[in-house]
Formats: C-alpha cells, structure tokens, sequence
C-alpha cells in the first residue's frame, strides 16, 4: 500500500505549518512584514485597568519582547471576570496607532497657521510654566480654563488641585449624564448616577436606555442581561426597551415599544396611572420612605397636590396612548408585568432626556422606581458605597489666589437662567466670544474634542481662535488640537499609572490598580506627572501642595487608607470572596493582612480591592433629602428655585416667574416640583421638516478614538452590512414614499444644515423617525477618521435643557431628499 | 482524541463583537480599505450575522455569530485540489497556507460562506506591527484562510501539558473568541466526552446547527432563545 497523495501532504504540512507557523519558521518565505532580527520570544503578562469606557474592567497585558500583542480581560477583577468588550479588545489600535502625535510640539507661525515644530520636552515645560506663571503673576489666575473630558482617576483629581492651587474656578467636565442625576437629586438627594441591581431583578422596563451598548459599565451590564437570561434556570426576566429606535437593546429585549420621541416621560406617566387606579403601588414603601404622594398640607397650613391625584386626573391612557403612539394595551402591559413581577427596575440613561423636557422625562421614570418600592431593595435602585481612597491633604492658598477662585466660572448663565445647572459647559464658546465675565487668557484641553462634539462647534472654533494660548494634552491631532499652540501628547492608558474606581452604576465598589503594560513607545508623557512637574516649577509654596513625584507616588498615597477600611478585600478566589460577603453583610469583618506593607504589596499584586458586601435599609444614606424619603414633590427643586430667585432680586414671588418665564414650560403649580409632562420642543416646523432626527451611539463608536481604529470601522454597521462609512436608517414605508431605495445618497437637511449620506431601509426604524450614528465624519484625528462619514451635530443646532442648561441632540426636525 | 466543537447560546449573546474584534487581534487578521470593504473583501473569521424577522413594528432579530464551522463532513475539504485544506484527527478543518493555490473553489463550496480569499496584501502600518502576534503566521496575498479555532493555542497548551508532564485538559484550550465573551455566550470543549459542558448543551432540546440539512455535521452549535413565562 503506498502513500496516498493526502497523508503526503499531512507528512509535508505537518499540524503545526499548517496552522501557526511559529514566528521562526515564517519570517523568511512567507511572512509580507520586513524582516527584523529574530529573537527568543519572552512572555509576560501584565496587569492593568481599562480606561477606554468608565467601566473600569480589569485586563491583563500579553506582552511578548516588550510588545503589547494581546488584551485580555483580568479573572481576578469582579466587575468583568476575565471578560473584556470590543473597545477594551481594540485598545492595541490605540497604542500602536500611527496617528498618535510623537513628541511635544510648538505651532509657529501663528495662530492661523497649520505648521508644527517638534519641541523637546524641557522647552515644552518652559513655555508651559511660563504662560502660567504671566498669567499668575499678573492677577488672572481665574483666566485660565480646563476643558476635561471625562477624565477620571489620577488625572481628574490632579487637575482638579491644580486649578484650585493655580487660582481657576474655571475646571469643566462633560457629562452626557446631567439631567439623569439632576432627577436622582431631586428624588433621593444624591448627586450621581444610582446603581441597578440587574443580577436580582425580574423585569426590567427600559427607556431607550443602551444598556448593552454605551452604558457606563457595559462588560457588567452585558453579564448581568446573560444572567437574567440564563443564569438562573427556570427564572429568567422579561425586559422591555421603550425606544424610538430598534437598538441592539431592543433586539435583545423581549418586546420593542416605538415610541414618539420625548414622550418617554409621558410613557411613564401612563403606566403610573394604570399602577395607582389599579392599586398596584407598594403602599408599605409609599407611606414609609416617600413624600409627597397623596395630598398634603405645608407648615403654613396651604395644602399641596399629590403625586397620586395628580397622575390619576392629568394622565388618562387616551391622552397618553394618543402622544407616545403606544397602545393602550400595551400600556397596561406594560404596568401589569412591571408591578407583578418584581423585584423590577424602570431604567434609563441619556437617550431618554436629550429633550427639552429631559429632566421630566427622568423624574417620571425615576418615580416608577418609588412606585412600586424598588429603592433600595435586592433588584431594585441601589447607591455604591465609595471606595475609601484617601484624601487629599486641605488646600491653603492666599488671599489673591482666594479672590479668583471665588469668580464666577466662564460657564455661568445669565441671571436665573438654568435653574438647576451644575455647570453649564455649553455656554463657554459664547461667553469666551462674549468675554464675559471676563476674557480667557489660557487653556487646557485634556480628552476633550468639543469641535467635534459639541453642536456649537463653529462657536467653539471661533472662541478657540479668540484665546490666546492653548495646550492641548491629546494623544491624536483631532478637531480641537488643531487650534492649540502647545501639543504635549498624553501617553496612552496602557502605558500609565493608574486606579480604575468602578462606575457608580456598579452596585459594588471596586478599585483597580493599573501598572503600565507598554513603556517608551513614542516621545509622551503621562499628563498627570507633566501637571506634577509643572506645580514643582510654579514656586515652593505651590509645590508645597504636590507632595509627589509622580502618578505612581499619588496612586500609592490615594490607596494607603484601605488597608485601615475595615472592609472590603483584595481581589482573590471566589470563595474567599463569597465568605467574606456573608460575615460582612452580618456585621463582622476579619482583616487579611497585620501590616498596611504587606497589604500594600498583596493589593499591587493582585490588581485590586473591592468590597462585595452591600448593606440595604441606610435610609439616610439611600435618601438625603430635606424629608428623608423620597420625594415626589422635590424640596430641593423648590428650594433652588428660592434660592436663585433670591439673587435676582427682593420681591421674591415675583422673582420666581422670571424664573418661570423664562423656562417655556407649562406648569407653574405644585406641579412644577414633580415628574409631569411638558411637551418637547423640537427645532423645525413639523410641515416642512417632517422627521426626528434620532442621533445614537453604536458601541463600536463610543468613545473619541474609536472611529480612528479601523477593527471597528469595519464593524460598527454590522445590523445594515454598513462599513467605513455613515448611514441613515428610514422606514420602509417611509422611504418608498419619498422614493428613496436601499443605498441611495440622500440629504439629511435641517434648520441648520444638511449632510449627504447613505440611506440604508431598515424595519426597526419608524416611519417618522430618521437614525443616524454618531462617531463619524472627523475633519482630523487621524487617518482612518477624517472625512469618513458624516457627523450628525452638524445638523442641530445649540439648544439646551431649560432647566439643567445640557444640549439637547435629540431636539431637532429634518427632511430627507435624495441626493 | 477529542473532538473540539464549539457552542453558541444565542439567548446570551449581545451582539457586542468582542469576538469579532478579538479574532482579528489574536490572529493578525489584516483590515481592509473602504475600496476593498466595498467590495466585500473584508476579512472576519468571526461574524455576526443579522437575520430580521417580521414587519414594523413587529420585529425579531437573532444575532448569529459564526465562526468556521469545523464540519465533519466538509464540504471545503472534497473540492480542495491540492489538499491544502483537509481535516485533522481532532475534526478540527486545517488550511496550509502554504499548499494553497487560491483557486477558492473551497470559498465557494463552503455553504456558510466562512473562508475567506487574501485578495489584497495584508500591510499594517510599522507602529501598528507590535501588535501582531507572534504565534500566528502572517497570510499572504492569494491564499484562502478561515477559522482555525485559534488551533496555535492548542499547540500551546498542548506544550505547556507536556512540560508540566500532564494530560490536556479541556479547559487548557480556549480560543481567543471564547476567551473574551462578555455574556460567556460561546462554550468550547470536547464534544465527544459526555461529561464536557458543550457536549450536554450540544444534547439540549434549544441545540440546533445551521445548514442541518446539507449533512455537513457541523460542530458548531447553536441554542435558541427561549420565549418568556412570567
């Protein structure tokens, strides 16, 4: 018997050629990429924390030779267990791109000017500390102004006793989330996002919230929705998405609401009704822990409207059925599964207050939560506890630096304007135009590309060409770095220092610590020791307040006070995890470790702290309102009002209608201070631009470089076989009216402008609503971002929440037309 | 021997892609250009693949994600004329780059359409090189590749078992896909011991595989969603 001509082959093939010919063996004959020196492969993994979402996941580094070639989720981390999303997976892009500026650079010839100068280092800390120091010396500390990007960890909090040391009350955040925890605020006292215990809860009514997508901790939530589905055998949850859009969510739900834009609220107020007529409302928690809900009478002996009479009289399930587009059937549904399978949750996240009436819409579903007494409950709204990192030690500054610091911020609206802003960072294009209330002299720009983000950008673009000099810290040349003077690249979150707090959306505090995976790729530097270094430079009683040498200094004072918590643990094996969760939750507590050195070292090693443990029924930590209960009618909403309508001026009754006045909402009542309905504005007349604009997020597409890594420019379409490029998602019905085929160009017009893209016929669009992803159609960035698609800010203009002072992108009409 | 098989629950999966973009990181797979994606000559060892039910605003949609399907009876294998594609001992459907003459008769015959033709030369730029990994060889233009259920990890383990002077163990061998799963929708194992986690799923009554009907036995199985009961 011969050999048959396949088992030659085998014998010549061999398995292991015909797979993975190892890295020797391929160099020469057919490996494309030139040849390097060959060398002895040496592998190690390195742990770190992911700093590409707000997650915090734990990963592990594969580095072979000194190169970062593989990310991994870290077992070890409890809140992604070894598991990882694309973003984290596609991180290598970021390391390795090759559109990541190089060195610290100077722009010369002007301010107009495109040309770049490589600086060394040394001469980008000069010119750093010297503009600082002009602006110091000369009184106007206050002129400088920080625009952050969703910092967090090491950088946020330098920066942040940076600007108070420097004198500057001018440190901006962006925070898509503002009107979501102004509800939370307003209901519970607490002033950030509350945490769902999905793992535990049986029915979850979704507002358009992409909880599987660009959630601020996606690897949890996604583990969490596979539980629910089958990790408990024989009791899996229902969910329901309410969204204007067939999202990924809704796909994934059990049923799909379309809903009219801006009538989340609405929605939510319908389903309130079917609970209260049907009594269906915890009435225990209702007369425990709320306020507010049946009629009551103030100290001054005036009575009040309750929640209860004012849902069953206003919000009829014609009225509402008429105004969402949802049934009435489906309402009671809806109200029924939500009440009867509990525990459950009513969640929602940015895409259900993007309107006009985005804090009501928030406050109408947040109530839902108080309803049917899910606060506070296993399956229900929680609060994480913080990880107890230390303090920093107070600041003392003297009396000039005190004066600027007490200025107001660039950011401030005028007299009584947003009532209920924090921080208004959509005003400071205009007022930088404006100087008001006095000219900027001195950025910063840190993770932040407003000139792609922000429906001001033309505003912005002019602002950032009025002020003097500007540093950016990016790592790529986007948008807004184009308009910098001083580029001093970042690193990248791979190659730094760094703690990961878990997103409070986490019901557990969770702590990771991250050591750089990859050092001396390309001529950057941490921003957090460039900020170090130049508070050493700015004078000895400035430094004075920056004990630390470098980022890994801070993260090791920031973590010296959990070894004395009393609580908690490293991260360890499951069981020891599952051990220390019961004797917590029961009041005992055993310590691990006998010296802070050696917890010290075991809690590097590991990657991380957290504590497992969640102690329910701290009613004056769940609620710190004015009543400690849940409020249906907000004191503190009215309070602020008081208060700002106090700075106005003396006649206070009539303050508050300026306030009122100037809010374009209906209700002036009781109302007013409860969850109700005000119609949302939307910019264009429904004749002429006949379609919502519904602008949302693929995951492939949630962060600032995502659209520069092209794994994700060929995946981010995937639903409609869409790559590289932008897409217009129409209904069927709609697009064979207006003659527009599968592919066809179309222009998306609206008062403010218009854009050419693709149209692409999907039946999970409806028939008044036009999808468009946002992520796309840089003007910069990099190779694979610029001018790729459309960007849809461009279409809408600069519209704000009338109470939180947040833009809307959501508010907008437009038209389609074939192009 | 085991036979390496792979299951999908389709009630866990999310759609999220980490397996998509985890394959292309573990296996240098090179990424296209617009022009090329526009001619549907991107390359993805693992996809997701859509399949919408139903009208507006009665929808269902079933997110797929496929790798090679590993068939016992390949389809690929049988038209392969000078059997650079053939299968091993552990069912597992080789492909040597080096024996392939990129004629793609085993691209068109494969019914799931999972192979994929090097029609461009994969580039990476010089930065972006530290990344590739060096386990897997780097395909050149004018071959056929697929799915290899990261089989160079398996050597690996295989090693590692060796020098540890041990038999395999199932749970040594993850591929990179499995690895990452957020909702830990994607099992691996052998399906030829019965005691294995995707041997018993494989038996569940939601088991099914796609293109039964072609008699190409794959070993990738699906679980489909199942309705909900309050």
């Amino acid at each position: 018997m011969g050999l048959k001509r396949r088992d030659f082959l085998k014998i010549i093939g061999g398995s292991a050629l015909s797979f993975s010919l190892y890295d020797c063996s391929t160099k020469n004959y057919l490996s494309p990429i030139r040849e390097k020196e060959w060398s002895p492969k040496v592998e190690e993994w390195i742990q770190s924390v992911c700093f590409a979402c707000p997650g915090g996941c734990g990963i592990l580094g594969r580095v072979v030779d000194g190169k970062l070639v593989k990310i991994e989720g870290n077992p070890a981390h409890p809140i992604n267990r070894g598991k990882l999303c694309p973003v984290g997976q596609a991180s290598l892009q970021v390391l390795y791109s090759p559109d990541r500026i190089k060195g610290p650079m100077k722009k010369i010839g002007g301010k107009d000017s495109s040309k770049w100068q490589s600086i060394s280092w040394e001469e980008a800390m000069e010119t750093l500390v010297s503009k600082l120091k002009e602006l110091r010396n000369a009184g106007d500390s206050h002129k400088l102004v920080l625009l952050n990007g969703g910092n967090r960890g090491i950088l946020s909090e330098i920066f942040d006793r940076f600007m108070k040391v420097f004198g500057s009350p001018n440190h901006f955040r962006y925070d898509f989330y503002n009107s979501l925890t102004q509800a939370y605020y307003l209901t519970q006292g607490i002033d950030e996002l509350l945490a769902y215990d999905f793992e535990n809860s049986n029915y979850i009514l979704s507002f358009g919230s992409s909880f599987l997508t660009s959630w601020p901790s996606p690897v949890q939530s996604m583990r969490a929705y596979a539980f629910l589905r089958q990790g408990r055998p024989g009791k899996k949850a229902k969910i329901a998405q309410i969204e204007p859009r067939f999202s990924i969510a809704a796909c994934r739900a059990d049923k799909w609401i379309p809903i009219e834009p801006g009538t989340e609220g609405l929605l939510a107020l319908g389903i309130a009704y079917v609970l209260i007529k049907e009594r269906l409302y915890d009435r225990n928690f209702i007369e425990k822990f709320t306020f507010g809900f049946e009629d009551w009478e103030d100290e001054d002996g005036n009575s009040h409207y309750g929640y209860k009479n004012l849902v069953s009289e206003r919000y009829r399930l014609d009225f509402v059925s008429e105004t969402t587009g949802v049934s009435v059937d489906d309402i009671v549904t809806l109200a029924k599964d939500f009440a009867m399978n509990k525990p459950a949750i009513a969640i929602l996240d940015h895409n259900a207050t993007n309107y006009s009436n985005g804090l009501y819409n928030a406050l109408a579903i947040h109530s839902l939560n108080a309803l049917i007494g899910s606060i506070d409950v296993p399956g229900g709204v929680l609060v994480q506890r913080k990880v107890p990192l230390q303090e920093l030690p107070k600041i003392s500054v003297d009396e000039a630096t005190k004066m600027n610091l007490s200025q107001p911020a660039i950011d401030s609206p005028e007299e009584g304007q947003f009532p209920l802003a924090t921080s208004t960072p959509s005003l400071i294009p205009e007022n930088i135009l404006k100087g008001k209330p006095y000219p900027v002299n001195l950025a910063f720009i840190c993770k932040a590309n407003p000139l792609f983000s922000s429906p001001n950008s033309e505003k912005y673009r002019k602002a950032f060409e009025k002020i003097p000099f500007i540093v950016s810290f990016s790592s790529f040349m986007d948008e807004s770095t184009l308009y910098a003077d001083l580029v001093l690249p970042d690193k990248t979150y791979l190659e730094k220092w760094q703690y990961a707090e878990s997103s409070p959306v986490s019901k557990t505090p969770a702590i990771g610590i991250g050591k750089p995976i990859v050092e001396n790729l390309f001529n950057a530097k941490p921003t957090e020791d460039v900020i170090l270094e130049a508070a050493q430079r700015m004078g000895s009683s400035f430094a004075s307040h920056f004990p630390w040498k470098n980022s890994k200094d801070f993260l090791l004072y920031k973590i010296d006070t959990l070894f004395r918590a009393r609580k908690g643990i490293i991260f360890s094996d499951p069981f020891e995890e599952t051990q220390l969760k019961l004797l917590e939750e029961r009041g005992w507590w055993v310590p691990q470790f006998t010296s802070a050195s050696e917890f010290k070292a075991e809690l590097m090693q590991k990657g991380g702290w957290w504590d497992p443990a969640y102690s329910f029924g701290q009613r004056s930590f769940v609620f710190r309102t004015p009543s400690r209960k849940f409020e249906f009618y907000s004191q503190l909403f009215v309070k602020r009002i008081e208060k700002i309508a106090e700075q106005i001026g003396e006649n206070r009754e009539d303050k508050k209608d300026v306030i009122f006045n100037q809010l374009n909402f209906e209700s002036r009542g009781d109302d007013f201070f409860m969850a109700h309905y005000e119609k949302p504005q939307f910019e264009g007349d429904k004749k002429e631009f006949p379609l919502y604009l519904y602008i949302y997020q693929p995951f492939s597409l949630t962060n600032e470089y995502e659209a520069n890594q092209p794994w994700f420019q060929e995946i981010m379409g995937f639903h409609l076989n869409m790559n590289w490029d932008s897409w217009a998602e129409i209904n069927p019905h709609t697009a064979s009216e207006l003659g527009i085929a599968d592919n066809d160009l179309i222009w998306i017009e609206s008062v403010h402008g218009k854009v050419r893209v693709k149209a692409k016929i999907y039946s999970g669009a409806m028939p008044d609503v036009v999808s468009v992803p946002f992520g796309l159609g840089h003007r910069a960035l990099g190779q694979w971002a610029k001018n790729r698609g459309i960007n849809p800010i461009d279409l809408i203009g600069a519209n704000f929440d009338q109470l939180t002072g947040l833009a809307m992108k959501l508010s907008t009409r437009v038209k389609i037309y074939r192009a | 021997m085991p036979r390496w098989g792979m299951v999908i629950d389709l009630d866990r999966c999310t759609a999220c892609q980490a397996c998509v973009v985890a394959c292309k990181a573990e296996n240098n797979i090179p990424f296209s250009s617009p022009k090329e994606a526009g001619r549907r000559r991107i390359i993805s060892w693992m996809r997701v693949l859509p399949m919408m039910e139903g009208e507006y605003p009665n929808l269902r949609e079933r997110f797929i994600p496929r790798p090679c399907m590993h068939c016992d009876n390949p389809p690929c294998v049988k038209v392969c004329p000078v059997g650079a594609t053939y299968k091993n001992k552990e069912g597992l459907i080789a492909q040597v780059y080096t024996q392939c003459i990129g004629c793609r008769y085993c691209t068109n015959n494969c019914p799931y359409t999972l192979k994929y033709f090097n029609w461009f030369r994969p580039e990476w730029p010089e930065e972006m090189e530290n990344y590739l990994n060096p386990d897997v060889s780097i395909r050149s233009k004018g071959v056929v590749e697929k799915c290899t259920f990261c089989h160079h990890r398996l050597q690996k383990a295989r090693e590692k078992a060796r020098a540890e002077n041990r038999e395999l163990k199932e749970e040594d061998y993850i591929p990179a896909c499995v690895q990452t799963c957020p909702t830990d929708a994607i099992y691996f194992g052998d399906l030829d011991d019965s005691k294995s986690k995707v041997a018993q799923l494989a038996r569940s009554p939601r088991a099914f595989r796609l293109l039964e009907e072609l008699g190409t036995e794959p070993k990738v199985y699906y679980l489909s969603e199942g309705e909900w009961h309050g």
